[in-house]
């Protein structure tokens, strides 16, 4: 086994510890590029969230400044029903809350919303 | 690319870091909602479909019904005007017919839209309309001012819909047409 370096073995590593790059540069570089991604992701989080309807999620339950996707058939059926009914045109999306003596329909077309205010709760409409 | 950890490299990502911080500031941010909002026309209906219990209560007689359609022009120098037309139906009674119309001011701050009025004008449509007017005008001015005159958070919901959070859990979702715009007209 060789254990002498030649003359330039030994000047190459010389040369790359002397210009290795100080801890402090590759923390300020990591800590960028940790920052770069989770400001990129939380941009694209709100981009999404602001530019379109989630197409799947036709009711959404409101509550206290969030959205909640419902995920309940028969509640979005008797819904739809109740608004052709009415014959309100084609929704686009339902927003459902609730307060304690009163729940709230928002009809959302492509072009029109009809916001409702109904006395009781919700399942006395849909039973 | 082998990483160097140069000066360049730190601040090639610096910049790009920079700008994206400050893209995901004003996304999130009253300056682009203003932007979305401000110089449109939201128009939205409404209807209660059961007693109203403040209108029964302010106007001392039961509301069984109250419908309106509404017009809210936001514009771009902070001025702003809503528009209703109005059907308060009292217990098998008549349906009066009113348009009101509330001419303010509008601010966003903090995710919050913020009305105030300074004109207020009720128009009476039928002749139901014109005897409420008659006997409960003060208290009708009472409740419009009262739902106008508050601050509201604000959601955008898509492109074309803003939602406005009431008291409680209330829900005011008001919808943009494409051709509803403001639109300048050149001198």
């Amino acid at each position: 086994m060789r254990v002498h370096l030649e003359q330039d073995e030994v000047s190459a590593l010389l040369e790359r510890q002397a210009f290795a790059p100080s801890r402090w540069r590759r923390v300020l570089f990591w800590l960028q590029i940790t920052l770069l991604v989770l400001s990129c992701g939380y941009g694209v989080h709100l981009y999404r969230q602001q530019s379109s309807p989630d197409p799947q999620a036709l009711l959404l339950r409101w509550q206290q400044g969030n959205k909640q996707v419902v995920d309940d058939p028969a509640l979005t059926r008797c819904l739809l029903a109740w608004g052709q009914a009415r014959q309100l045109p084609p929704a686009v999306q339902l927003v459902i809350s609730a307060t304690p003596d009163a729940w709230y329909l928002v009809w959302i077309s492509a072009e029109e919303s009809f916001n409702f205010s109904i006395k009781g709760h919700i399942q006395e409409l849909c039973r | 690319m082998r990483l160097h950890y140069s000066n360049q490299q730190l601040g090639i990502l610096a910049i790009v870091l920079v700008i994206a911080i400050g893209i995901s500031s004003w996304l999130d941010s009253d300056l682009r909602i203003q932007q979305r909002i401000a110089g449109k026309l939201w128009s939205y209906q409404r209807q209660t479909l059961s007693q109203s219990e403040l209108a029964s209560l302010i106007l001392s007689t039961p509301i069984e019904n109250w419908r309106e359609q509404g017009h809210l022009r936001l514009l771009s120098n902070g001025e702003a005007q809503l528009d209703i037309a109005v059907q308060l139906q009292e217990l098998q009674g008549p349906t009066a017919d009113l348009r009101i119309s509330i001419q303010g001011s509008w601010l966003l701050s903090d995710g919050f839209l913020i009305l105030k009025s300074s004109h207020y004008t009720a128009l009476p449509f039928n002749d139901s309309g014109k005897q409420l007017l008659a006997r409960h005008a003060q208290p009708l001015r009472d409740i419009w001012l009262t739902l106008f005159n508050r601050s509201r958070p604000i959601f955008l919901l898509d492109e074309r819909h803003i939602l406005l959070n009431n008291q409680g859990d209330s829900l005011w979702v008001l919808s943009t047409q494409k051709s509803a715009n403001i639109y300048r007209v050149a001198k």
